[in-house]
Parts: structure tokens; C-alpha cells; sequence
């Protein structure tokens, strides 16, 4: 019940939180943890849904505290619409693709919702000007895929999901300060 | 060395040339980069011919025709070590890069199922993106690239990962898996809408140019063998794409535009499907590791210069040429309306790559000049295997 209404939650904010400014990063990353969380509690193999709980808080914290100290440009009206309904159309999509006679009702929700975060995030991605909203859509998306390998147990794909993550932190560091931090020279 | 040996030692020896080259001394660092990578495409090539699969991992030799494909990266980092000049600045840490890129895709071919060759992908393609974003002032092309890199992976990992999820519920959810896949690599190797971002991120550093052939092997490896409507589609978009900016274009970047129609045309062989679609998918790719070192280098006169730019325009007698006369053939056997708009894109890409004023040879490409010898020559053997193959009935339907 939990783990569903926490699943809930997320695609929500996944859709609806997209077009806005900055993403609220902390927010969809605790949620992320918060329903990984509470998928170790109900699984009988609770380790990789607490281990990748944890890497979704230790890499979104760093995160969106650099994140926040760089220039963020405001969306436009038209980036606030592609994101919110492209972001609802594409969840629609999951919700359609995601057969219903799958064995567990738990298991299609949280495939659904790992869907939904991915492609919200990967169109926040594409869609938005801002290096930083760039950079928080692709966040996103990654929260997303730990919640997939999370929730589906793959040890391989959790661990891609690390090195993508710690790549992007990488990246972040070495082209966003110069891109969006005035005070640095490209 | 037992045979069985032979997959593990092709997939290590990038990594660990890598961590020699990293430590090697910078004036003998071109010697040892050729010597390594030539002990590594051998390898390659043994362990392509001997099969077989490295027990305990998902890495396996590819099935078939497509075994041809595991040392083709290897084959591009030979060829590039062998034409980088001696003493270039950044020549050893440029170096290894170069190495673990051929690695990595080396890896990610050998895969034999989709999400793992999908996470090996995206290691290549990070890396490919890491190798930009670090160069000083380019920095917003390193990000572009990431990001649309990064995209990519993040929609191939779970497309190839759906039907794995869910066999039970296969048709919408193998449908969405096939898509999501099909256009998650495809950005990756810089196709469809992808491609001028990838081939713009091509004119850096010499990772970076070559990261468009490492990547679109196992990208194709990964998306061939059935008829995918969404493959051809990716292809030939692909081709509009780079056609259209060619007339603009110098001529070193019209090569490399002609370098992305014939991964864009690799993309339609492999969409197709079919023995015809592999066969042709393969000559073309053979033909993009040959050609990816020495496109854009061969703008100033001589002979092998100018046979090269021909095989780029897809002019018989060369590789090239056989990849697009089996494509076509792919493509009318498995979606003949389609093979217009194919034709549409290639005829003006491939009359504009032909047209190049020759130049005055200079110091640097007499020194490509045996490289690309060696490449026309192996343009023209491959040419003469294909027939050979085709007339003994191997690449029929």
C-alpha cells in the first residue's frame, strides 16, 4: 500500500514538475529512496533496494547542491508545455505498453512509474535550454533507472546505473561551472 | 594458448594496452601503441575465426556473418595509431583513451544479449563524451554530446530490458522494449536526429572522431538480424541528414559526412534484415573501419587518395559498392517502398563526395600514403570475398 502510494507520488511529480524551474531534484530523489525503501521492505532480497536507496541520496545530495549555485534560466511558456504534456502523453504510453495481466499488481506499478521517470526526465533533457534543467531532467532519469534496477534486483544494471551517475557528477563538475557559472572562463 | 583463452585475451588486451600506454615514456609512446594495438587485432581476428564464448559471462563470439564484426574496432585503432604522427602533443593520454574506446566496443560487440551490450555501449559512449567535455573550450559540445549520449543509454537500458521484465507480456511491451531499444542505440551511434551532434563532436580530438565508428559496430551488431521498420527508418534519416549540409561543406568535412551515410546506410542493411541485410550491413561496416582513420585526411592528392574518396562515394569496385547493391536488395525484399526515398538521399550524397578538387600532395600525406594503400587494397579484397560469396549462393535471401 505504501510502496504504491509513494509510486503514485512520483509519477506525479515526474509530469507535473518537469516544465518547472530547477526541478525540485531533492524532492524526486527522496521519493525515489523513500519507494525503494519500501520495496526492501516488502522483498525478499532487500539489499539492492537499500543499496541503490543510498547511492540515489549520496549522488542527488552533491547534486542539487551544486546545481543550485549555477544560473538557472526560467522555461518559457512553450518548454513548460512540451515537458508537462509530452511528459503525461508518455506516461500514458507506460500505462498502455505495461500489460495488465502480469503476475504481481506491485511489480507493473513500479515498472510503470520507473518508465514514466525516464521518459519524463529524458524529455526535461531534451526539451530545455538550461544546462542546469538539462542536468536535472538527466538526474531524474537516472533516479529512475536505479528504481528499475532497484525494484527488479539486477545487480549489472544497478552497477551501470553507479557509473552513470558518477559520470554525469563528473561531467557536471567540468562543464556546467563552465557553462553556467559566470565567474568561470570556458 | 587453448582456444578457449583466445575471447578472454581479444577483450582484455585493449584495457591492459591502455594501462602500458598510460605509463609509457611519451617518446616511445607511437611505437608501442602501434605494436599494441597490432598484437590486438590479431587477437581479435583469432578469436573471431576460433568462436566460441568466454564461460560465466555474457561475452560470446558473434553468431555467423557477424563474427566478422568483433575486430573491427581494433582494426580502427590500428589503423589510427599508425597514421597519428610521431611526438604529436597529447599523444599518449589521447592514446590510451583510444585504446579503452576500441575496448570498450571490442566488449560491447561481444556481448550476446542486449542489455548487457546496452550498458557496455553506454561505458563507450560516456567515455567518448568524458574524452570532449575535458578538452579546453568545448565545453558545450562536450555537454551536448553527453546529454544526448547519456539519453540514449537511458532509453536502452530499459527498452532492452522490458521484455526480459515481462516475457509473459509480450507484443505491447516487446513492441515498446524493440523501440525504446532501436532508438536509444541509435542516438548513441549517431543516428537520425542524432547525427549532426555526433558528427560536429567528430571534428575534436582523435577519441572523439573516431568515437562515431567505435560505437555504431556494436550499435548495429545489437539492433541486425530482424526486419525493424524503425532501424531503416533511423538509417535513412540519417542519410537526409548528412546529404543535406554536404553541399556547404569543405571537402575533409564532406568525408566525414559521407563516412556518417554509410553508417546510415549499415543502418538500413541491418534494419532490413535478412542474409542480404547482415552481409551488407557487415561490408559497410568493414568499409567504416577502414575508412573512419584515413576520412578527412585525404582531401590532398595521390592515387590511394582519390580510389578512397571513390569508395566513399560507393563506386564500384570497392567494398562499399557490394554493401549497397546487397542493401538495396535487403531493403525491396523486406519493405520496397522504402527503397525510394533511400535512393532519394544517396544519389546527391554520393555525387557530392565524389566531387573534390584535388590538391597538391604536401609531407603529411605521403607519409598516409602506404595506410591508405593497404586500406584500398583490403577495400578491394573484401569486394572480391563478397562476390565470391554471393556468386556461391552465401548472401542470398
Amino acid at each position: 500500500m505504501m510502496l504504491s502510494l509513494l509510486l503514485g507520488l512520483l509519477i506525479f511529480l515526474s509530469v507535473i514538475l518537469s516544465g518547472r524551474r530547477g526541478w525540485p531534484l531533492l524532492w524526486h530523489g527522496g521519493l525515489v529512496a523513500a519507494a525503494l525503501l519500501a520495496a526492501a521492505h516488502d522483498a525478499a532480497a532487500p539489499l539492492l533496494p537499500c543499496l541503490a536507496a543510498v547511492v540515489v541520496m549520496a549522488a542527488i545530495l552533491p547534486l542539487a547542491w551544486g546545481l543550485a549555485r549555477l544560473e538557472d534560466a526560467p522555461p518559457s511558456a512553450g518548454e513548460r508545455a512540451v515537458c508537462m504534456g509530452g511528459g503525461l502523453g508518455l506516461t500514458v504510453l507506460a500505462v498502455i505498453a505495461v500489460p495488465q495481466g502480469m503476475a504481481d499488481e506491485s511489480a507493473r506499478l513500479g515498472l510503470i512509474a520507473a518508465l514514466a521517470v525516464i521518459l519524463c526526465g529524458v524529455l526535461a533533457a531534451a526539451v530545455r535550454r538550461s544546462v542546469v534543467g538539462q542536468c536535472a531532467g538527466l538526474a531524474c532519469a537516472l533516479d529512475g533507472l536505479m528504481l528499475l534496477a532497484g525494484l527488479s534486483g539486477r545487480g549489472a544494471m544497478l552497477a551501470g546505473a553507479v557509473v552513470l551517475l558518477g559520470a554525469t557528477m563528473l561531467v557536471a563538475f567540468v562543464c556546467l561551472r563552465r557553462l553556467a557559472w559566470g565567474r568561470v572562463a570556458e | 594458448m587453448s582456444l578457449p583463452l583466445l575471447l578472454p585475451a581479444a577483450l582484455c588486451w585493449p584495457f591492459l594496452s591502455m594501462a602500458v600506454l598510460a605509463a609509457c615514456p611519451q617518446a616511445s609512446a607511437r611505437s608501442a601503441a602501434v605494436g599494441l594495438s597490432a598484437i590486438g587485432l590479431g587477437l581479435a581476428v583469432l578469436a573471431a575465426c576460433a568462436g566460441g564464448g568466454w564461460a560465466g559471462t555474457p561475452f560470446m563470439t558473434p553468431p555467423g556473418v557477424l563474427c566478422v564484426l568483433l575486430p573491427l574496432p581494433l582494426l580502427t585503432l590500428c589503423l589510427s595509431c599508425v597514421l597519428s604522427p610521431a611526438g604529436a602533443v597529447g599523444q599518449r593520454g589521447g592514446g590510451a583513451l583510444t585504446h579503452g574506446l576500441a575496448g570498450g566496443a571490442t566488449v560491447a560487440t561481444a556481448c550476446a544479449d542486449p542489455l548487457s551490450g546496452a550498458v557496455a555501449i553506454g561505458g563507450v559512449a560516456v567515455l567518448a563524451a568524458l574524452a570532449i567535455a575535458t578538452t579546453r573550450g568545448a565545453a558545450r559540445t562536450g555537454w551536448d554530446l553527453f546529454r544526448l549520449d547519456l539519453s540514449g543509454i537511458l532509453l536502452a537500458v530499459p527498452g532492452a530490458m522490458l521484455p526480459i521484465a515481462a516475457p509473459e507480456g509480450a507484443g505491447r511491451l516487446d513492441g515498446l522494449g524493440g523501440v525504446l531499444l532501436s532508438v536509444g542505440l541509435g542516438t548513441v551511434a549517431g543516428l537520425g536526429p542524432a547525427a549532426p551532434v555526433v558528427l560536429a563532436a567528430g571534428d575534436y580530438a582523435m577519441p572523439a572522431a573516431l568515437a562515431p565508428v567505435m560505437a555504431s559496430v556494436p550499435v548495429l551488431r545489437h539492433l541486425g538480424g530482424q526486419a525493424q521498420w524503425d532501424t531503416m527508418m533511423l538509417g535513412i534519416a540519417t542519410i537526409w541528414l548528412v546529404v543535406l549540409p554536404m553541399r556547404a561543406a569543405s571537402a575533409s568535412r564532406r568525408e566525414r559526412l559521407a563516412l556518417g551515410m554509410l553508417v546510415g546506410l549499415a543502418a538500413v542493411a541491418a534494419g532490413a534484415g535478412g542474409r542480404a541485410g547482415q552481409v551488407g550491413a557487415v561490408a559497410l561496416l568493414v568499409s567504416v573501419a577502414l575508412l573512419g582513420p584515413l576520412a578527412g585526411t585525404s582531401a590532398s592528392g595521390g592515387m590511394a587518395a582519390r580510389w578512397l574518396r571513390a569508395a566513399l562515394a560507393l563506386r564500384p569496385p570497392f567494398l562499399p559498392f557490394g554493401g549497397l547493391v546487397l542493401t538495396v536488395l535487403a531493403v525491396c525484399d523486406a519493405a520496397p517502398l522504402l527503397v525510394g526515398p533511400l535512393l532519394l538521399g544517396l544519389v546527391p550524397g554520393c555525387a557530392r563526395t565524389g566531387f573534390v578538387a584535388d590538391g597538391p600532395g604536401d609531407v603529411a600525406s605521403a607519409a598516409r600514403d602506404r595506410p591508405a594503400w593497404l586500406a584500398v587494397a583490403l577495400l578491394l579484397a573484401g569486394m572480391v570475398v563478397l562476390t565470391v560469396v554471393a556468386v556461391t549462393g552465401g548472401a542470398g535471401r
